[in-house]
């Protein structure tokens, strides 16, 4: 059965849970080969059915070609969701991706993420005059400059704006400037406590 | 559900699928019966593991032998003893699919015990691909197989994605057919009482795939989609009423007999739930885990312990 492979794809990405990156699966190789396999059929047997007359090899033309498209469909919608999800992980993540995750993704799409961050970056840097506007900061209404959070887990040493460190080690409650703590806290190292 | 990801939605409902949504790709490929109106040629082995069942016209396809196996030789290089050698015979997958030029009753018994018993299916699919050589070291003689459904009006179950890409309005190469639960009988039975049907079972696709099914021109069209409207609005209030009212709880008995469209339905009910009793609490000022990070995380943690 053709696209099977191809559909294999999209399953795995669709069984990812809550937008997830699964590892790169490389059975996209084979679903290229399949679509070169069908390719050259049909070539063959469009030009038996022109010079040969043969009529009767249209609908087994036919049938190939929509299993190409079929494979086309199948592919590039897996890419784009990648991508979709690639992008997804600027947005919660920050610039820095973990290994683990680096790993997942193939070199082409590393390339991609490195391009969405610069142009990201530009964008930010093109509003709010001349300091540029982090607009991945502030997701929710900010209603006061500092906020007191606890640390969940050991980090180490933290500088603030005016030089001086905190410490940050496990359970230890600080009041610090929003600006600062909110990477931190959407990683899941401090937690934000509301009195 | 990650806040920053948002994939393409289903367009199944509408007139056209969303060509790069993964719903509509796997909604696509669910199976409906056809009737074939054309031989197709050449494709053969795709058909014959579709239509090996018993609702189908023609069993087992006819094959032919477009050359000649010359007579028995008693040298080879495999071994003095020829051809016939037994362990040559059992291993040589080519012996196996040997037939005459003539119909599925000539042939001999032992390629008829082989077709049941062995799986000559890969075999033929890779002679037809080109990728076993015609000819055989152990066997004499090249041949090519040209296998094709003998007569139309074969049987078949295609997915969706190939019946459309096949069906024409003068249905020359298929005439599709409905599948039951979209006929007269179901469609009964859902205006009696629409909120009973386990439509997860029914296909997870009902909705999704009842729309697309329209396509195909069938003269039952209107009220199929009269049918289709019509379930969904009886099963509706309780979707609603659920989601709106399950609030940290086990939600799996609730979505078990909903579609895949009604259970995003319930996903987005719950959802709003979820933001508006945080938004009670207090939680809408606070800054919280990105839930995205701590799937990740948890992840990470059980690949570590395995």
């Amino acid at each position: 059965m053709f696209c099977e492979k191809a559909m294999e794809l999209v399953r795995e990405l669709h069984r990812a849970p809550e937008g997830q990156l699964p590892a790169f699966n490389d059975g996209l190789r084979q679903v290229l080969e399949e679509m070169k396999a069908l390719y050259e059929q049909n070539q063959s047997d469009v030009n038996e059915a022109k010079s040969g007359g043969r009529g009767d090899l249209i609908p087994t033309i036919k049938f190939r070609h929509c299993s190409l498209l079929r494979n086309r469909r199948c592919t590039v919608a897996y890419l784009y969701d990648r991508l979709l999800r690639i992008r997804a992980l600027r947005w919660e993540y920050g610039s820095v991706l973990p290994n683990a995750l680096r790993f997942h993704m193939s070199a082409e799409e590393m390339e991609w993420f490195n391009h969405y961050k610069k142009s990201l970056a530009t964008y930010m840097r093109s509003l709010g005059g001349d300091e540029g506007l982090d607009i991945t900061q502030d997701m929710k209404p900010p209603k006061s400059l500092y906020i007191e959070v606890r640390c969940l887990k050991d980090y180490g040493e933290f500088e603030v704006d005016d030089g001086t460190s905190v410490l940050l080690k496990k359970n230890s409650q600080h009041f610090l400037p929003r600006w600062k703590c909110e990477q931190l806290i959407r990683q899941g190292i401090l937690e934000h406590v509301l009195s | 559900m990650s806040e920053a990801y948002f994939r393409v939605e289903s367009g199944a409902l509408g007139p056209e699928e969303n060509f790069l949504s993964l719903d509509d790709i796997l909604m696509s490929h669910e199976k409906l019966p056809v009737r074939t109106e054309t031989p197709i040629p050449r494709l053969g082995t795709f058909f014959l593991d579709r239509s090996g069942g018993a609702e189908s016209d023609n069993a087992i396809p006819e094959v032919s032998l477009l050359a000649r196996i010359p007579a028995r030789k008693t040298t080879t290089p495999s071994g003095p003893r020829g051809l016939g050698a037994p362990r040559h015979r059992a291993r040589c997958p080519l012996r196996l699919v040997v037939f005459q030029e003539a119909g599925p009753r000539a042939l001999p018994s032992c390629t008829r015990r082989a077709q049941r018993e062995v799986g000559w299916l890969p075999v033929l699919r890779r002679l037809e691909r080109g990728d076993l050589g015609p000819s055989c070291p152990g066997c004499f003689g090249s041949f090519e197989l040209n296998i094709h459904l003998p007569s139309p009006g074969s049987k078949l179950e295609l997915p969706l994605w190939l019946a459309k890409g096949l069906f024409d309005n003068k249905r020359r190469i298929l005439s599709v057919e409905l599948p039951k639960i979209y006929q007269e009988g179901w469609r009964t039975v859902f205006s009696a009482d629409a909120n009973v049907v386990d439509l997860h079972k029914m296909g997870p696709h009902f909705y999704g795939f009842g729309s697309q099914l329209l396509h195909f021109d069938s003269p039952e069209n209107a009220d199929i989609s009269q049918s289709l409207l019509q379930t969904f609005i009886g099963r509706f209030r309780r979707i609603m009423d659920s989601s709106q009212n399950a609030y940290n709880e086990d939600t799996s008995a609730l979505v078990a007999r909903l579609d895949e469209m009604e259970r995003g339905l319930f996903q987005t009910g719950q959802k709003g739930l979820n933001d508006f009793q945080g938004w009670e609490k207090g939680q809408a000022s606070q800054i919280t885990a990105s839930s995205l990070v701590q799937n990740y995380k948890k992840r990470k943690f059980t690949d570590m312990e395995d």
